[in-house]
């Protein structure tokens, strides 16, 4: 958490109001009016409102950003921060000031952070974190060799089929399949984010799963032509993927 | 830099994962979220680090266990939707659970509204509808209570493949009850399958009547008024949930009548018949189908009718099928000569548990890495012939005495039925060793199968109860419920099998109220299937929930008697006396009674020696169940003695690594515990901690009552620096687990060490909360919780709450002063109590015959340790046996 306290700069009470009202912000609370504050004077390019947003912000995006690349593509992408939010250009005010406290502003400098690193990255490296085929990468906890057998033989055909299933899923079922797997969000938080109980995120996880798994093997089955011995393997290396990075990890 | 011109700001994304936005937005951030890869990263991130809520996120937190709202009292949430947050409660004027559904606040006009629907729903009674009991409000929320459906909704009862005769079956119940609620003027408007439960009664209920919307017979302003208000969380609960099966009046926002059930109720059918509609339901679904409403039915009823005359052409199918399948198998059968016919049937076992089985199960044996696998394999795989041969030999005796006809035909199915099902049996633990993971290979080594599994039984009920076998709690419940689900399929005396099967699993995940539902009904059906051993095993289990588990040991000792009665019936009661004895004995060393628990340990030992012989393997819960008796009953040397042993047989009947041998252990670690010896406990505990590591992981569940045992451990020796580093770690890990019931002890814990910290400040709200939760779980009359009272009223005191210390002070002497089992077995229950009396001064008097009954208790049990830490607190109170002062 990023304390309030001890922030000082200057900042006319007239510009404050007008801030507030311009971003609709007089109802929030005072953390959040706090931290509007803050961005009010460093779009107003205030020195020490700048020292304060390097000292308590700039590390949340160091956070974010790391997870993407070394130090040096970290700095590189705390320097577009910077340049983004704290900096006027082409006309347009600093874009600090798209910040209208509808959540904590460390949460605003993370998100801003993690899109300039994604778009950072080389496309193909994007792709490779991002993408549903990263799911297939998910190591299965106790593979047992007949599936590893029939993942490698059977590697592209699974693989468009298993794409191909993920993406017959409901926007929301595969949100929730790839903010789980992928962006490694816990069960709570994926129920926080959508209003659920954590049973029910983690019953229409399951369900997720199963339907993958169904559209999978029939997908596939119709495609390779295989036995239904073979084609029963070939379903638990589907549930393996899906429940390598699954609870027992997390 | 590129970037995609359609994407949304990142403030409007860090907004959704705060749930700062109203419906219309979110919904379209989310549609956008599911194509770009990009954005949901972010989201992802910001929903991750959340960790202040937004003010209106607030009303959707959940209320703590204990909470009373009106009579009730909150025992755990168990669900929440886009209305409202569904929690399980206790309702003390009636003594039974009951489901309250709490909604969220929709203004005073709207609150108005759903009491009067409520009070609607609650004068209706239908068999296919949940009754409404009790509605009210509370903190500015309206509540609903209404029965507590054991079960499943009609979506996840429709996951497992049903034939169109069920699907059809299911509907025709649900429209019953809608058209009953019609009837009375009740209008669902959000009929789906999730609104629909399937209970394990198998009985088919629709619930949340009225509660998405506004109702007609109100003025429409307020709908208006309703939806011009973005950001009240019940419409965004509804809006943000899909609104698949609404008509096509209510999603254009108008007032909508029970013609928009009938739409939603078709819609539904349609759906989960997967286009297997019968012909002639065909046009009456496409009326009811219907744009406009005035083109509907006017009532469901002719919708109803059609589903009752319609035959079910999937049953046709399903029979058409079943009738050539067994022309196909009946057609080899009739080929081969008999005499090969029945080499066949012992080479389909093979096929079961075969080489290529074998090799699979070795692989994943293997594969798990652990040092103990190679011997886990070996003693499964030797099991696993041991029973394939068994079956092999005695499917081959069958055959050949089918073909001389030596057996009346009743028999031969009955046999035939019988190894049918253990063959199944065997597949499926043959299927679970060939997937094996870490928990699987722990386990391994238990004898497989149980021993004259005499009734046929379904797939279903034979991997259920392989799963129990092998610790896989959750697989089993999955598949007890779908044998149940499935009665029709099953014989009497299966369906009772299934039920105590589904209750044993629920009971070892400690979801207590479940287990009580399907232990009971186990114990109807064995009543029915005229099956004692079945009621026999759920008595016991029974009597392990409500004694061990919810500490109510009246009613565990009546479930006891009921398990003892139902022995009389049985053909050979000595197989289950011994079984008798040791839950016994748990319920007697639970309820502080050491002497009457060692006896009985020591009884039924000697009889499952008498019968097994000495040193058979399954003596260790026996031996394991002396030791701690023995603790109890102070005798120290003995407890440490039995644990020794029980250790002993473990480690040589299944190695260092299985679940049973770690019990073994942690008994022993509790042993040295108890008698001081801490540096030996913390070995022992952490032993159990790396192999408990080494099997499931670090973050495994499993790891919890581990560390929780280790954070005890660590506080009563004097380390409570290291007892809180432990104990965090249990709050992290649990913190990420779906399951509540480990939250419940954060506050007892942190409390307890906060206190032993000299923190009293922190101590005490902590206390204070976890003393209500406990309350609410085990009842306020028993004595154990006098281990939190006494706690709790020192941490008062030292807070300068002086009333509640009294209080809380007060509570524990009622309770040592009813407590049935004699004060040796709770001294440390009394020596708590006193010394919280002698620090604060209240009841002076009464604390101090308290102390000396300790002293005399530990004195006469020479237990050095105890007297010494004794009297070493009392030389550090002096004021505690200071004559002249007077009690406040």
């Amino acid at each position: 958490m990023t304390g309030t306290s001890g922030w000082a700069f200057d900042l006319p009470p007239s510009e404050l109001e007008a801030w507030l009202s311009a971003r609709d912000a007089h109802g929030l609370d005072a953390a959040r009016r706090a931290e509007l504050a803050l961005t009010c004077a460093c779009a107003r390019g205030d020195p020490r409102a700048l020292a304060v947003f390097e000292a308590e912000f700039l590390p949340w995006a160091r956070q974010a950003a790391s997870r993407f690349g070394d130090s040096a593509f970290v700095d590189e992408v705390c320097q577009q921060l910077r340049r983004r939010l704290l900096v006027a250009e082409g006309g347009r005010a600093p874009r600090i000031g798209d910040y209208r406290g509808r959540g904590a502003l460390d949460l605003y400098v993370k998100a801003v952070a993690v899109r300039l690193a994604l778009n950072a990255l080389p496309p193909a490296e994007r792709a490779v974190q991002l993408s549903d085929e990263a799911l297939l990468d998910v190591p299965a906890p106790a593979e047992d060799p007949e599936l590893a057998v029939m993942k490698l033989t059977y590697r592209g055909e699974f693989k468009q089929a298993f794409t191909g299933a993920v993406r017959a899923l409901d926007e929301e079922a595969r949100t929730v399949l790839r903010l789980y797997y992928l962006d490694g969000l816990g069960l709570a938080e994926v129920a926080r984010l959508y209003g659920w109980s954590v049973p029910t995120a983690s019953r229409r996880l399951a369900s997720a799963r199963a339907q993958v798994a169904a559209q999978t093997r029939a997908l596939l089955g119709a495609q390779l032509k295989l036995s239904p011995t073979e084609l029963d393997s070939l379903l638990r290396l589907i549930d393996s993927e899906l429940s390598g990075g699954g609870l027992a990890s997390r | 830099m590129t970037e995609d011109a359609h994407c949304p700001d990142d403030e409007r994304l860090v907004a959704r994962a705060a749930q700062a936005l109203g419906a219309p937005e979110a919904a379209a951030i989310d549609t956008h979220v599911a194509t770009c890869d990009v954005c949901r990263t972010v989201l992802a991130d910001a929903a991750r680090g959340h960790d202040t809520l937004p003010s209106h996120h607030a009303q959707r937190a959940r209320l703590t266990r204990g909470t009373a709202i009106g009579r009730y009292l909150v025992l755990d949430a168990v669900g929440s939707g886009g209305m409202g947050v569904v929690y399980a409660v206790y309702d003390p004027e009636l003594d039974r659970r009951v489901a309250l559904k709490m909604l969220h606040s929709a203004g005073a006009r709207a609150n108005e509204r759903l009491l009067h629907e409520a009070r609607a729903m609650a004068r209706l009674a239908h068999p296919n509808l949940v009754p409404i009991y009790d509605s009210g409000t509370w903190a500015g929320r309206v509540y609903l209570t209404m029965e507590f459906v054991v079960g499943q909704t009609l979506r996840a009862w429709l996951t497992t493949p049903r034939s169109a005769r069920e699907v059809l079956a299911a509907y025709a119940a649900a429209g019953a009850g809608l058209l009953a609620a019609h009837r009375a003027g009740v209008v669902h408007r959000d009929f789906k399958p999730e609104n629909v439960m399937v209970g394990a009664d198998g009985r088919v209920r629709v619930l949340d009547f009225g509660l998405a919307h506004a109702t007609p017979s109100s003025d429409a302003d307020d709908l208006g008024a309703g939806l011009a208000q973005p950001t009240g969380a019940w419409l965004t609960g509804a809006l943000l949930g899909t609104p698949r099966y609404m008509a096509p009046e209510q999603r254009a926002g108008q007032a909508a009548d029970a013609r928009a059930d009938q739409y939603s109720f078709c819609l539904a059918l349609n759906e989960s018949l997967g286009g297997g509609l019968p012909r002639r339901l065909t046009p009456v679904v496409a009326r009811a189908l219907s744009e406009r409403p005035a083109d509907r039915f006017e009532t469901l009823e002719p919708v109803l009718d059609a589903l009752a005359a319609a035959p079910s052409s999937g049953r046709r199918r399903a029979a058409a099928l079943t009738g050539a399948l067994a022309l196909a198998v009946g057609g080899t059968w009739l080929l081969a000569t008999p005499q090969r016919a029945c080499e066949a049937t012992a080479d389909e076992v093979a096929q079961v548990w075969g080489p290529a089985q074998r090799a699979t199960v070795r692989a994943a044996f293997e594969s798990v890495g652990a040092p103990f696998a190679a011997t886990a394999f070996a003693r499964t795989a030797a099991a696993l012939d041991a029973h394939a041969a068994a079956i092999a030999s005695a499917r081959r005796q069958l055959c050949e005495a089918d073909r001389v006809a030596l057996l009346t035909p009743v028999v031969h199915a009955t046999r035939a039925d019988c190894l049918t099902a253990r063959q199944r049996e065997l597949a499926a633990l043959a299927d679970i060793f060939a997937s094996a993971d870490a928990e699987v290979v722990g386990q391994a080594g238990r004898p497989p199968l149980p021993r004259g599994a005499r009734e046929p039984a379904a797939t279903d009920l034979a991997r259920a109860r392989a799963s129990l076998l092998t610790a896989r709690l959750a697989e089993a419940e999955t598949a007890a419920r779908a044998a149940l689900a499935a009665a029709e399929g099953l014989t009497p005396g299966e369906r009772a099998e299934a039920a105590l099967l589904l209750g044993r699993s629920l009971l070892h995940r400690s979801a207590n109220q479940p287990a009580r539902v399907a232990l009971r009904e186990a114990l109807f059906a064995g009543e029915r299937a005229q099956r004692a051993d079945v009621r026999f095993r759920a008595w016991v289990d029974l009597a392990e929930l409500e004694g061990l588990q919810l500490l109510d040991f009246e009613a565990g000792a009546v479930a006891l008697a009921h398990a003892e009665a139902t022995l009389e019936g049985l053909p050979e009661p000595g197989v289950f006396r011994d079984e008798l004895l040791l839950a016994k004995s748990l319920h007697a060393a639970a309820g502080g009674d050491g002497p009457g628990a060692v006896a009985l340990a020591e009884a039924g030992l000697a009889l499952r020696a008498e019968r097994r012989g000495a040193g058979h393997p399954t003596l260790l819960p026996f031996l394991v169940q002396l030791a701690e008796a023995h603790r109890v009953a102070l005798d120290t040397a003995r407890a440490e003695q039995s644990a020794r042993a029980a250790l002993e047989l473990g480690l040589q009947a299944f190695g260092p690594g299985d679940a049973r041998v770690m019990r073994a252990l942690i008994t022993l670690s509790l042993i040295h515990q108890t008698m001081g010896r801490f540096d030996q406990a913390r070995r022992e505990a952490q032993e159990v901690e790396a192999l408990t590591t080494a099997r499931f992981g670090a973050r495994a569940p499993r790891m919890l009552p581990v560390l929780l045992r280790r954070t005890n451990l660590e506080r009563e020796a004097g380390e409570v620096g290291a007892a809180k580093a432990v104990f965090r770690r249990y709050r992290a890990l649990a913190e990420t687990l779906p399951d509540r019931e480990w939250a419940a002890n954060f506050e007892v814990m942190e409390g307890l060490n906060a206190l032993a910290d000299g923190d009293a400040a922190t101590a005490y709200p902590l206390l204070e909360t976890a003393v209500r939760t406990t309350e609410a779980m085990v009842g306020l009359s028993e004595v154990g919780l006098v281990q939190l009272l006494a706690p709790l009223a020192t941490a008062a005191f030292r807070a300068g709450v002086t009333h509640r210390g009294r209080e809380a002070l007060d509570r524990c002497f009622a309770l040592l002063a009813q407590a049935r089992p004699p004060l040796s077995g709770r001294v440390d229950e009394a020596w708590l109590t006193a010394q919280a009396s002698l620090e604060s001064g209240h009841r002076l008097a009464e604390g101090r015959a308290l102390a000396e009954q300790a002293r005399g208790i530990w004195r006469g049990a020479n237990d050095h340790f105890h007297l010494g830490r004794l009297e070493a607190w009392l030389a550090q109170h002096p004021q505690a046996t200071d004559e002249a002062r007077v009690s406040r």
